[in-house]
């Protein structure tokens, strides 16, 4: 699922650590969400779009082509 | 080390047993180890303010947990398997169907039972660490 993390996340001048110290992940979930390597749980999701101020749906994109992952 | 100093008192004072008292010490050893680890654990919890965070952090992190349970699920499967084999090996060694195993064997095989769902946990860890 591609995601708008860094784009946010620059915006806000939040660094990767700083982030996964706001969300209670590691800095390495960060950068594997940002890479769109990683899909989080719903939890962490919603977590994520809190600390942005915007819905989930805002956050997290998805196509059909993520219909098979 | 009530246990490794039993250890070490029975093999010292006790010449005829029927197990070898290292086997105490040794498990003695493996609980001081323990023990040390959760110590210095505490310890960093109590004193390393920002190691403690990272060191909660990477406990908690789902991603972290994901590919431990991922490493740990790959490894109980080649474990089960192993055993299952060793289990039949033995089992139609027993009826003559197979040769019997030799006691370098007995230890070879429950040495790999030990060591190799470690590698593939290790290196499963590793893999999944690049991928996700």
């Amino acid at each position: 699922v591609r995601n708008r993390l860094e784009e946010l996340r620059s915006q806000r001048g939040w660094t990767q650590q700083e982030l996964a110290e706001r969300v209670g992940v590691s800095r390495q979930t960060i950068i594997s969400l940002e890479r769109g390597r990683y899909n989080p749980s719903i939890l962490l999701a919603f977590r994520l779009a809190h600390q942005f101020g915007i819905p989930i749906e805002s956050l997290f994109l998805y196509t059909e082509e993520d219909r098979d992952e | 080390v009530a246990l490794v100093l039993a250890g070490i008192g029975l093999d010292r004072l006790a010449a005829k047993l029927s197990f070898d008292p290292r086997i105490v010490a040794g498990l003695g050893i493996l609980l001081l180890g323990l023990g040390l680890s959760f110590l210095l654990r505490a310890w960093v919890l109590r004193h390393e303010e920002q190691a403690a965070r990272t060191l909660l952090a990477e406990e908690r992190d789902e991603r972290s947990r994901m590919l431990r349970e991922r490493a740990g699920s790959r490894a109980y499967g080649v474990s089960a398997l192993l055993s299952w084999g060793g289990l039949m090996w033995a089992s139609f060694a027993h009826i003559g169907y197979l040769p019997a195993l030799s006691d370098d064997a007995h230890w070879n095989l429950l040495a790999g039972l030990v060591i190799v769902p470690f590698l593939v946990y290790l290196v499963s860890f590793v893999a999944d660490q690049q991928r996700y």
